[in-house]
């Protein structure tokens, strides 16, 4: 029964502070937390060895991230990245911002270079993704001839970033059949009929084997541990892959169970299926769950409930916005199943006292979700459900007081406020809405509990980043966006640990440094409530532990 | 005789608008065909479990030679087995989930090998009204609706006419002209909609006349619709003739042969669908008989009128165009 206690700057935690003074120790024994306060409260436990090691350095709890895809484990290295912004890839590498077609072409040709050295066979397309077209609004749109230009012997393939749309080179078009006479919509063309190399939603897979690759990724060992690894760097030490398909697709558990299994591997995974794509009436979904969660789960690999994706994206105009709609350009709201169908499955699920995450971006989205859990609530009566609006990015004021009636807890997508606010106030919500995109405030003001996220790898992990964008909402141009939403560094600082618990059913488990619960710590090289906030993002995450066991953030592992 | 390219028929309709229903209809009906259906959900459907030959995780097949097939997470790759199945399908139909538009589904009737049919939109008539005035929904139903070649009114015989006929209005109202059928619960149209009895074949093997030119003669009445037989006199203006069929009341399915002056020409009508495509000649056999079957409502469609409007006056008008694709 060994007891080590870990000496600090600060120990910062959400909840309130146990001692007098702010704790600087805090003692681990058996991976859990056994004490905290000063280095002289902390050894009255009993013989601990003390551990200097972070003593210059700000304990925090670990973060967790409630909103995140697996697939960002792809990055870079399964699917090259060609994003507007300077992202690291999931090998820890840095894709460096991507600002012009000519850049993009330069990016294809180093791939193509590589793919050639490699001795990767001619048939192999080159593709790339984050590429997205709203940051070049004012261009010619991306074509075939812009990739011709690459001079690959291989089909070029552009994932944009929104999903909606691909655009291929000529000899991809070729190779796929694409031509003047196929009549299937979305292909792109120019005036006088011929493809322009635009590939629109389903189309998209006219390319065939090209996505495959990026689905295969959901069920590939490799991927896994290079998406944990990614976290641990950014600090996270549970992590939410909140668009499973385990369970779903067949094999889809194996690669999962073997990767969590590893105690070397570096983060909890909360795994939220997309219940909606299991077929059946309602009530059998909940026992496909309830059997794979009975089957799967272990200490380090949860299942705290289900994902339904409800409507769309903003920035890809199909986000179910109420009047007055769009700004500029025309939306198409989508639906991505019938709101009966989410309600009944909710219901289901609620009955079963199971968590339920909605991906909502429009106000109507969120709207009928609310309408779903009060329908839940008056038939059974789990007040602790904890149901979940997850981006909630357009949610009005009084919505946010609905939830807060309701125990509906939010999750917001903050870092839309960096990476599109720009675009929120000039294209698609207008000056007015874009102010109160992602409304943390208003959240702060009702009470409900929130979290905050990244939608990896949408954009990268990192919840000082994510932190940043709430605290200062502020956008690539220098502006900022309602000054009234912004929040305090401790309320976010809580958003991406005890209430990101909190959403997860698990913060009585992790979430803060108090006694009893896991050992599980963010170690940074400054304090995040002392900096000037404009610095919140630059603060070096230094080392992670997770049930006692400390894991330096250089090596990842 | 050159093989047609496999006719794709897309149902769609928001989540309890009848499809299954419909769908379940066509799979008992002893018509012979192979058909492939492709489902959300296969669990929904009424499969006898004596017909299964095989079944896995998303396909079963049928000693029949039907299969059902369940979109996975790609519609795309569910169409290329299907092009690519051996030998292959008759008819695809396609049950689009309850919030696709079935205008982008059948986008993928354009792959090689395969003709879109026709979209054919599925409306309770006691939740229409609703669902397209729903904020969060009606967008969507909106777009089914605006994407139809045919709508068909479900349920037609539980709700009251009163009901059914503002259905019908409400529909019109969102698509423009477009023809409707009316199906019940214990009465689908199943020629209507799907064409069960394979009206091309059936055309194919007409190599004597029984009526006369420019007459039509009545040939079956089934579940509120008749069928009804047109024989030509003579060489017709094709696009004239298409205008002239899109005139006819009631009529919702047309299928038949005709010659211009140089060649022979397939029509096919579905809805507001007109498709029109040369025949190549086969120096072996004989050519197909000019005859054009048309399928409509009872209650509207005559086959009196579809002779006279088909057949009176050709040469007036000749020379306008009205075809459609």
């Amino acid at each position: 029964m060994t007891t080590t206690i870990y000496v600090a700057r600060r120990v910062v935690t959400p909840n309130a502070a146990p001692t007098a003074e702010p704790p600087t120790a805090v003692a681990v024994r058996d991976g859990r937390i056994l004490a905290v306060g000063s280095f002289d409260e902390c050894r009255q436990w009993g013989p601990a060895e003390r551990d200097d090691r972070w003593a210059d350095a700000v304990i925090v709890p670990g973060f967790v991230e409630a909103h995140a895809h697996v697939a960002e484990g792809a990055v870079g290295t399964r699917v090259a990245h060609a994003g507007w912004f300077e992202r690291p890839l999931a090998d820890g590498t840095i894709s460096p911002a991507v600002r012009s077609y000519d850049e993009l072409i330069a990016r294809l040709r180093d791939l193509d270079d590589d793919m050639e050295a490699s001795g990767e066979p001619a048939e192999v397309p080159l593709s790339i993704g984050g590429f997205d077209p709203i940051y070049y609004a004012s261009e010619r749109r991306l074509d075939r001839y812009h990739l011709d230009a690459v001079g690959s012997r291989r089909p070029v393939y552009v994932q944009h970033s929104n999903g909606h749309l691909a655009t291929v080179c000529s000899r991809g078009l070729e190779r796929w059949g694409i031509t003047a006479e196929l009549a299937v919509d979305g292909i792109g063309r120019f005036a006088d009929g011929t493809p322009n190399g635009e590939l629109r939603e389903g189309a998209q897979s006219l390319a065939r084997g090209v996505r495959a690759k990026v689905l295969n990724a959901r069920t590939d060992a490799e991927v896994i541990r290079w998406w944990g690894a990614a976290a641990q760097r950014a600090g996270i030490t549970t992590c939410t892959d909140l668009a499973s398909n385990v369970g779903l697709a067949s094999g889809s558990e194996e690669p999962w169970r073997t990767v969590t299994a590893d105690g070397d591997f570096p983060i909890r995974v909360a795994s939220y299926s997309v219940c909606q794509a299991r077929p059946g009436t309602p009530d059998e979904v909940v026992e496909w769950f309830t059997e794979l969660r009975a089957r799967e789960q272990h200490d380090r690999w949860r299942f705290p409930g289900v994902k339904i994706v409800l409507d769309g994206s903003i920035q890809g105009w199909t986000a179910a916005l109420s009047w007055p709609g769009y700004f500029t350009g025309t939306g198409h709201p989508m639906l991505l199943l019938p709101v009966e169908r989410m309600r009944d499955l909710l219901h289901a699920f609620h009955r079963a006292e199971i968590n339920v995450h909605v991906h909502c971006n429009g106000d109507l989205a969120a709207e009928a979700v609310l309408d779903a859990v009060a329908a839940a609530l008056a038939t059974s009566a789990w007040l602790d459900h904890r149901h979940t609006i997850t981006h909630a990015q357009t949610m009005t004021t009084a919505q946010i007081r609905r939830a807060a009636r309701l125990g509906v807890g939010i999750n917001f997508f903050a870092n839309h406020l960096w990476f599109w606010g720009d675009q929120h106030y000039e294209l698609t919500l207008g000056p007015d809405r874009a102010a109160r995109l992602d409304p943390c405030g208003d959240a702060v003001a009702a009470g409900v509990p929130f979290a905050l996220h990244s939608d990896a790898p949408v954009t990268p992990l990192g919840q000082l980043h994510t932190m940043w964008c709430a605290v200062n909402r502020l956008t690539p141009k220098g502006r900022v966006l309602g000054a009234d939403q912004r929040i305090s560094a401790a309320r976010a600082l809580r958003a991406v640990t005890l209430d990101a618990a909190w959403l997860l059913h698990m913060d009585h488990e992790i979430g803060s440094i108090e006694v009893g619960k896991r050992a599980d710590f963010t170690v940074l090289e400054d304090d995040p409530l002392a900096v000037d906030p404009m610095r919140l993002r630059d603060i070096q995450v230094l080392a992670t532990m997770i049930d006692g066991v400390a894991h330096s953030a250089d090596s990842g592992t | 005789m050159t093989s047609e390219a496999v006719p794709v028929t897309v149902l769609g309709g928001y989540l309890g608008a009848g499809k299954t229903t419909l769908v379940n209809a066509m799979l008992r009906e002893p018509h012979g065909l192979r058909i492939a259906l492709l489902i959300n959900d296969f669990g929904a459907v009424n499969i006898d479990a004596a017909l299964v030959d095989t079944r896995s995780a998303t396909r079963i097949d049928l000693t029949n030679g039907c299969a059902c097939c369940q979109i996975g997470a790609d519609l795309g790759d569910a169409f290329f087995d299907l092009v690519e199945s051996e030998p292959p399908f008759d008819r695809i139909v396609v049950e689009a989930s309850g919030v696709a538009d079935p205008g982008q589904v059948a986008s993928w009737a354009g792959l090689p090998g395969l003709r879109l049919d026709g979209v054919i939109v599925a409306v309770d008539p006691s939740t229409i009204a609703e669902l397209l005035t729903d904020d969060l929904i009606g967008p969507t139903v909106g777009r089914q609706l605006a994407a139809a070649d045919l709508v068909v009114i479900t349920k037609s015989d539980d709700a009251d006419v009163v009901t059914v006929d503002q259905a019908q209005a409400i529909v019109l109202d969102v698509c423009g002209e477009v023809p409707i059928v009316r199906s019940g619960l214990a009465a689908v149209p199943l020629d209507a909609l799907f064409d069960l009895s394979n009206m091309s074949a059936e055309l194919l093997g007409i190599y004597e006349r029984s009526g006369r030119d420019g007459e039509s003669d009545l040939m079956g009445e089934a579940d509120g619709h008749i069928a009804s037989v047109w024989w030509p006199s003579g060489a017709v203006d094709l696009d004239d003739l298409c205008g002239r069929l899109t005139k006819v009341p009631g009529l919702v399915r047309a299928k038949g042969f005709v010659k211009t002056h140089d060649d022979v020409w397939l029509i096919q009508l579905v809805g507001r669908r007109i498709q029109t495509q040369r025949w190549p000649s086969d120096p072996h056999g004989p050519e197909p008989l000019p005859v054009v079957v048309g399928i409509g409502h009872s209650a509207r469609f005559d086959p009196n009128s579809f002779a006279r409007i088909l057949g009176v006056n050709r040469s007036a008008s000749a020379g306008r165009t009205s075809q459609q694709q």
